[in-house]
Parts: C-alpha cells; structure tokens; sequence
C-alpha cells in the first residue's frame, strides 16, 4: 500500500516539474543521446567547459526557455499553446535530425555509464518521437528506481524493528516519501539509481551484521556495489563502511574459525573492495578533472581544510581560524539541513523561510530521541551497527568536503554541496525515527506512527504544490 | 473499527490537504507572464525622442500593465510614453504613460488602456518624452524565444526585461485550471490537462485511503504479535 502511494507521488512528480529542471538533467540526457546516438560516452570533463548539447536538445532547451529559468525564480516557462506549437514546428524543421553530436558535456561527462545505459532502454523506446516524449518517458523509467528505494528503507528498518510493523511502516515512509529523494528520482538523475542501489547495501550489510556472514548474500552486496560503483563514482566513498560490515562478523566469530579461515575469509573482503575501487576509477576515468589530488599533501594544507570544516559545521567561527567567506551562512543548516529537506528544480524552489527551523527541530530531536533509545536500550540496535552507519556518512561527508574545499581554492567557487547527496543514506534516517519513537509507550506510539505516515504524504503534497506556485502561477 | 494511527494518519494528511488550499487561497497573483528576459544591465538606452520596442511577444495571459526596470543616470526616471501595438494590423491597441519622477533602479509599473485580451502578438514600445536618456534594463538577446528589440526600427542584440502584469490579482487557486493547462505543455501528446486533474485525484484521494490501509494492517500485525 505504501509503494502505491509512492507510485502516484512519482508518476506526479514526473510529470508535473518542467522539462529539464532537475539538477543537471540536461548533461543527463545528453549523455544518453550521446551513448544511443554517437555510440559512445561523452566528451567533457572540464569544471570550466560550457556545455555543447545536440541541437535537439538546445532548441528545446531554448523554447521552453528551461536555461534562462534557471535559479530565477521569478522567471517562468512559457505558458501559451502557440510557444509549444512553435517549438514543434522548429523540431520538425531538424527532419529528425540533430540527436547526435553531443559536444562537450561538462563535468557530468566523467560519470559512469551504469545508469545511463539503463535509461537508453526508454531513451531507444521511445525514439519514434520528440525529444520531450523521450524525456518523460526516460523521467518514468528513472521514476521506478524510487520504489526500489523505498522497498530498500522498508528492509533496512525492519531488519532491525522488524517485531514492530508499526515502527517499520513509520521508518520506511520516512524513506519512500522523502520529497527531495521523490524529486530527483523522478528527474533524469543517476541519484535515482544510485540511492537504490546503496539503500540495498544497506540493508544487506545491516542484515550480514545482525545475522553473521553469508557467502550468498556477500556475493549480491559484492554486484550491488559493482552495479553502485558503475552508477557514480561516489560509491568508493562506501567502502569503509562496507568493508566494516563484513569483516566485523568474520572478526566477532574468529574463536570459532581457523586463522587460516578467517585471513582467507578477511583477504576475499579486502580483494572485492580493491575490485569495487579499481571500477571506480575506471569507470569514472579516474575522476579527471574534478579533484587536483585526494589526499592533504602537508599539514599545513590539512589544518587548512580542518579550517573548511570549522567553518562549515559551526555557526560562530572561533578565533584564530582561517576564515571562509562563502561558509558564513552556516551551512550545516543552510545546505544539509535546507537542501535535503527541501530544495526543488535547481534549489531555487524552497519552501518558506520560516520553515526550515522547524525541519531542524525535527532533525534534531530524531536523531537526538534514537541516540537515547539505543542507549537505554529501547530500541535493541547493536553497536556494531552505530558504528557501521557511521562509516557510510563520515567518509561520505569527508570526500563531498574534500572536493569543494579543493575546489574552493582552486577555482574560487562558493558552495557546490548539496543536501541530496546525502540521501543515498536516507535508511539511516528511517532507522532513527523508528528507533525516537520506541521511545514512546504504545497508545502514544500509534499517534506518532500517524503523524509521521500522514505527515510526510502532506509534505508531499505541499512540496508539489510550492512547485506549481513556482513554474506554473 | 479504524485505529488511533489511522485517523492520526488521514488527519494528518488531510491537515496537509487543509494548507495547500489555503495557501492557494491566500496566495494572490499579479503576473500576467513574464517573457523571462535576465536582468543583466540597463542595456537599452533611450535617449530623448527615442523609441525602443520588444517587438513580435505572444500574449499568454491578459494583462493591463507592464513592469520595466528602468535606470536614468542618477535622475528620476523620464516621461514615457507606452504603446502596444498588433503585430498583424499595426495598429495601437493600448496606450500607457509614465509621470516624470519615479526614482530609478526599481521595478516601475505602467498601467494601459484598455487591458490587452490573451492570444493576440503584440509590439510594446516606449517612447522617452522627457528631456534626458533612460537605459531600461535588459539581458542578451534570444533570452526570449521569437521575440526580439529594437531601437528607432533597428534590431538590438537584447531582450528588454519586462513582466506583464494584471492590476487585479488572482489567487493561485482560481488559476488551476490554466496551471493543469500550462503544465501540459512541451509535453508527450499522451499528456494534457486532465493527466493533472487525474493526478491530482489520486494524490488527494487514493493516496490517503492507500496509506491508511497500509497502517492499518501495521497496527493489526502488531496487535497480534
């Protein structure tokens, strides 16, 4: 029943926001036509190249005037019959030509081509007509990777609150009807598959860490992550956490085994996680051009990006610490908190102002309620498994920091993170709700289990209609 | 009989349901359209007895004034006089002025008479009848698809920023149905106005009946252990 409500809230999502604004849905789709109709991947790369799409694709682009919109929120697409007419007229003029040729993607161009080979099935499908009867169908197709997220936060949490359906629903809903996640999902995204694929992870690494090591299961965390890994580059990022939730079990059960066992049991995780890396890096061309290099390379340079972090983390810089101008808007609050809750089209959509305390009231008092479950021990969640959702966001959040900063003193930019990149991790914060509210006696449990089902379907909904105020009013 | 957590859960939503309506109730509306010109520099400048236009505009909703963002070098902005003009009959449709006096840089609007009816292409010209120059602010030329300025009859490489409004705004919620409409369009064909009119059936209807039975039957298994 809930993956039905989810359905209808894609199908609408799908449809209702305007072509190409999605985050960088234009270098998505030009991927693909790049993939169907040149026959390879993309050129591009550069942080600073301009994009050069098909012809196809910029004329749509400029007759639905989806580049001038941009973060312009008092800019509207055009609203009259004839402007689309017109459009139609002028792809008509391209004789069905002008798909191919895209020439320079931008920085989408190092992605992987996982997802994009999968939105080539619709892309393909739907060649006999316009480029926007492509588009939405590849929107649609895109769209069915947020059941699979759905489906992957109803396991995590009921993998661990499994004896409580009601705690389950609460938890998993959390994850389905998460707006933002809806959002994108339903865009011309790779985030859509990628948030799939890592909530599987999750669960089948909560589920090796409750129930001790399994070859098969190992075998299917080893594909998703290959699958992960061929979708965004960030899946390296994971493999901390990952490597933790299978060495753990083969550690906790060593009085049982052999040592010869256990290193051979302990050298196969190592080996599929220097596989997973090498894919990485050969999928996504080793990064090219996103980072100058990975690692500090002083301590000088590494005190400098604790700095960053100061900065960014804290509301009141301390003195003595270098000062980042752009961070000054506190971004903990500004960018996680603000753009995972709620930051549509090109995040220039948001809800009111005065909302977003409220959204991190709610933050805060989940995590802070499930930090006090598990201590008192109302919610049963092992430690191992504390320590295993930590390993996913800490290298998560490190590496999306590592980037800007460099990218902040290279190229001057000001703040590029954004709260959906931490949404492939939106189990976790399924797993919290559902632990903050085993903290409640069972009458006000049910209460609270309504208000969080019924609640996120109304952020749902008011989140659509802040969208329609946006393009369409 | 329905459980505590889902009446909680439809109150809830319909709570939700309760404050969409309201603020489409309460949310009013001036724009008529926007041609989505970026305000990126006073770039067209209109000296005294000059005209420019921003010729060859659908018009998408009916308006009876326009917004321009006019600078004047550190004077009040200048008279102007306006006229909209049919694209096809090259007649004048609707007159507007605007007073000597109003301080630059800001958003200035300019009422016509009588209001200009939806479906129509129009040419909307401003000529500067005071006695220095004014720049009206504008952004590159093609920011607005077909239509495009010009200066005394010659061609600009800028699009005059200008947003036509309706002195009587609307309230989101009586536009719903020209929302429905618009969001239809650049669209697959399998998709109109009633795909949104479905959709938003579904969301209001089937969704809270799909949620409460979900929690229901959560409430249920629990209860029997």
């Amino acid at each position: 029943m809930l993956l039905l409500a989810v359905a209808a809230f894609v199908v609408a999502w799908a449809l209702f926001v305007p072509p190409l604004q999605v985050p960088d849905e234009q270098a998505h789709y030009g991927y693909v036509q790049s993939l169907v109709e040149d026959g390879k991947r993309p050129a591009g790369g550069g942080r600073n190249d301009p994009r050069v799409l098909s012809d196809e694709e910029e004329l749509a682009a400029r007759y639905t005037r989806a580049f001038t919109i941009i973060q312009n929120p008092h800019q509207k697409p055009p609203w009259s019959a004839t402007a689309d007419a017109r459009w139609r007229a002028a792809a008509e003029g391209l004789h069905g030509l002008g798909r191919d040729y895209v020439r320079n993607l931008g920085t989408q161009a190092v992605n992987p081509p996982g997802y994009y080979a999968y939105e080539a099935i619709p892309y393909v499908l739907a060649s006999g007509g316009d480029f926007f009867d492509r588009l939405y169908v590849m929107r649609l197709f895109s769209a069915l990777f947020m059941l699979v997220t759905a489906v992957a936060g109803w396991l995590v949490v009921g993998e661990l609150f499994g004896r409580s359906p009601l705690l389950q629903l609460a938890g998993a809903s959390v994850v389905a009807l998460q707006p933002m996640t809806t959002f994108v999902s339903s865009g011309v995204n790779p985030d859509a598959a990628f948030d799939a694929l890592i909530g599987l992870v999750l669960w089948l690494c909560v589920r090796t860490l409750m129930r001790g090591i399994d070859w098969g299961r190992a075998g299917a965390l080893l594909a998703l992550m290959l699958a992960a890994s061929l979708v965004k580059g960030t899946a390296l990022l994971f493999l901390p956490g990952v490597a933790f939730a299978m060495l753990y079990p083969i550690w906790r059960e060593r009085s049982r085994a052999d040592r010869a066992a256990i290193a051979r049991r302990a050298a196969i995780v190592l080996g599929g996680c220097v596989l997973i890396g090498i894919e990485v890096l050969v999928v996504s061309r080793g990064g090219s051009g996103q980072v100058d290099h990975w690692i500090p390379q002083s301590f000088a340079e590494l005190r400098e990006f604790g700095s960053y972090l100061i900065n960014f983390y804290l509301p009141a810089r301390p003195p003595f610490i270098r000062d980042f101008p752009v961070l000054r808007t506190f971004p903990l609050y500004s960018v996680w908190i603000k753009t995972s809750w709620g930051a549509f089209g090109w995040l220039e959509t948001r809800f009111p102002d005065a909302v977003y305390p409220f959204f991190a009231l709610i933050t805060l008092g989940t995590f802070a309620g499930a930090a006090v479950a598990i201590w008192r021990r109302a919610a049963r969640i092992p430690w191992s498994v504390v320590a295993f959702f930590a390993l996913m966001l800490i290298p998560l959040a490190l590496g999306l920091h590592w980037l800007e900063y460099r990218e902040m003193i290279t190229l001057k930019y000001g703040i590029r993170i954004q709260g959906r990149y931490l949404l492939p991790l939106m189990p976790i914060a399924g797993v919290a709700v559902a632990a903050a509210l085993s903290l409640l006696r069972p009458r006000a449990r049910e209460i609270a289990v309504g208000l969080v089902v019924g609640g996120m379907a109304a952020l749902q909904l008011v989140s659509i209609a802040i969208l329609a105020g946006r393009f369409y009013a | 009989m329905p459980s505590r957590a889902a009446r909680v859960t439809l109150l809830s939503f319909a709570l939700g349901v309760v404050v969409v309506l309201i603020l489409a109730a309460t949310d009013e509306r001036h724009l008529a359209f926007s041609l989505a010109v970026r305000a990126s520099e006073p770039g067209v400048e209109v000296r005294p007895g000059q005209e420019a236009c921003q010729r060859d505009i659908d018009v998408e909703e009916r308006f009876d004034s326009v917004t321009i963002l006019p600078a004047a070098f550190y004077h009040p902005v200048p008279r102007l006089q306006l006229s909209v003009l049919d694209r096809a009959s090259r007649r004048t449709i609707a007159t507007g002025r605007l007073p000597d006096g109003h301080p630059e840089n800001k958003a200035t609007t300019i009422r016509l008479r009588p209001a200009i009816p939806k479906g129509r292409r129009v040419d909307v010209c401003f000529r500067n009848v005071g006695a220095w120059r004014v720049a009206l602010f504008s952004g590159p030329g093609g920011d607005n698809e077909q239509s495009f300025a010009t200066r005394d009859g010659r061609f600009l490489e800028s699009d005059i920023v200008i947003d036509f409004v309706r002195s009587k705004p609307r309230t989101t919620l009586a536009m719903i149905p020209d929302l429905f409409r618009r969001a239809a369009l650049f669209h697959p064909s399998w998709v109109g106005a009633w795909t949104f009119w479905l959709l938003a059936a579904v969301l209001v209807l089937g969704v809270p009946v799909a949620l409460v039975r979900a929690v229901r039957a959560a409430v249920e298994d629990e209860r029997s252990g």
